[in-house]
């Protein structure tokens, strides 16, 4: 019940701003199209619920913020240059997390680190499938998305049954 | 001053922007050309908006530009992934130099005869 | 200055536009490829919109902007699901 007044509230803020005028028509109109849509699309909640911590999570915007600069400097600097370095390879990546949320959110954020692409994410047992395009080694790939993977985990750590098994998990990484 | 600034941003994500499109002439492998076409497009995208932003912030109207960019970085990562998971679940040829994990290879579909 | 290095920032996308309208029309490409291609399009269209609101200061082009974005996102994920149902020919 939280969940749909958060994405109605959410939604009807994006109405207004887009109107960029805050009137009682803006906002009210806002709020039954709001409504109109969260009835037609259901808001699925998470399997596992989460928490934000916000020291962790701003420094995994940072992180994400850098490396996507690296990942365009490198990918940039290889279309200039002459002669191809280019040496490509498919690794799997076992992760750690058992969270379907957080599975999602590093396979998103994985498509824009420097040289990875994520292809596939296999969800029974939480493999994640990678396109590399300069291949140091399989072992750093992985260490890279594990890094990652952590600095996710830290953001948004599990509340309810599932926190023993991620603090488990946690310590063994 | 703004000005200054602003000029920089829109130049460099507009570089960018042809860099991506240069990435897709000259790579030969899609799966290559698919990170050159997502990652420079989308940080050159958020560059020029910003430039944009700072050129019309005594105007106004930046509540939009704002809203595209967080839109943008929120479905770029998407997009990314879709096209490559479908190309790869097509069974697209890829580069034969290609290194495939032992996982990988058991998960990948034979690839049909294609252009 | 901001005229001067908007025009060089649209000259530049509209060259970056050209070489992606290219790869497009190719005879070579896959489908995969066009649907690459058109993704970075309308990325750049995007671009080239925010640029000239900046050069001209009218709020129309960012409504236009808005939409472009939204259509531009729908459209890949719904081509790829095609892709991925057809195969890559």
């Amino acid at each position: 019940m939280r969940r749909l007044a958060a994405a109605i509230v959410w939604l009807t803020a994006v109405w207004v701003a887009l109107w960029e005028d805050v009137t009682w028509a803006n906002v009210l109109s806002g709020a039954l199209i709001a409504f109109l849509i969260t009835r037609r699309i259901r808001v699925v909640p998470s399997r596992v619920r989460h928490r934000v911590r916000p020291r962790a999570f701003l420094a995994l915007v940072l992180y994400f913020v850098r490396e996507l600069i690296k990942a365009s400097l490198i990918v940039a600097w290889e279309v200039i240059t002459p002669g191809t370095r280019i040496n490509p390879a498919v690794v799997s990546v076992r992760l750690r997390t058992r969270s379907p949320f957080v599975a999602t959110t590093v396979a998103n954020l994985n498509s824009l680190t420097p040289g990875t692409l994520t292809l596939e994410l296999d969800e029974e047992t939480m493999t994640l499938f990678i396109h590399v395009l300069h291949l140091e080694s399989i072992q750093a790939s992985r260490r890279a998305i594990h890094h990652l993977e952590a600095l996710v985990m830290a953001a948004f750590p599990v509340r309810g049954e599932l926190q023993a098994e991620q603090a488990e998990e946690q310590e063994v990484a | 001053m703004i000005e200054a600034a602003a000029s920089i941003l829109i130049l460099a994500g507009s570089g960018l922007a042809l860099i991506a499109a240069f990435g897709l002439q000259r790579f030969r492998d899609v799966f290559a050309r698919m990170h050159v076409a997502t990652k420079p497009a989308s940080l050159g995208m958020a560059l020029t908006l910003s430039g944009a932003v700072i050129a019309m912030a005594g105007v106004g109207h930046t509540t939009k530009l704002i809203l595209v960019i967080l839109f943008q970085y929120l479905t770029a990562p998407i997009s990314a992934h879709m096209i490559g998971r479908a190309t790869f679940r097509a069974g697209t040829e890829m580069d034969p130099e290609t290194n495939f994990d032992e996982l990988a290879s058991r998960i990948r579909p034979r690839p049909r005869q294609s252009a | 200055m901001l005229q001067t290095s908007t025009t060089i920032a649209l000259v530049a996308l509209s060259v970056a536009a050209a070489l992606c309208i290219l790869r497009m029309s190719r005879r070579g490409s896959s489908l995969p490829d066009r649907v690459l291609a058109l993704d970075s399009l309308l990325v750049i269209i995007v671009m080239g919109l925010a640029v000239l609101a900046a050069r001209t200061g009218q709020s129309l082009y960012l409504d236009i902007m808005v939409v472009a974005s939204l259509l531009g996102f729908t459209g890949t994920t719904l081509v790829s699901g095609f892709v991925e149902r057809r195969g890559a020919r």
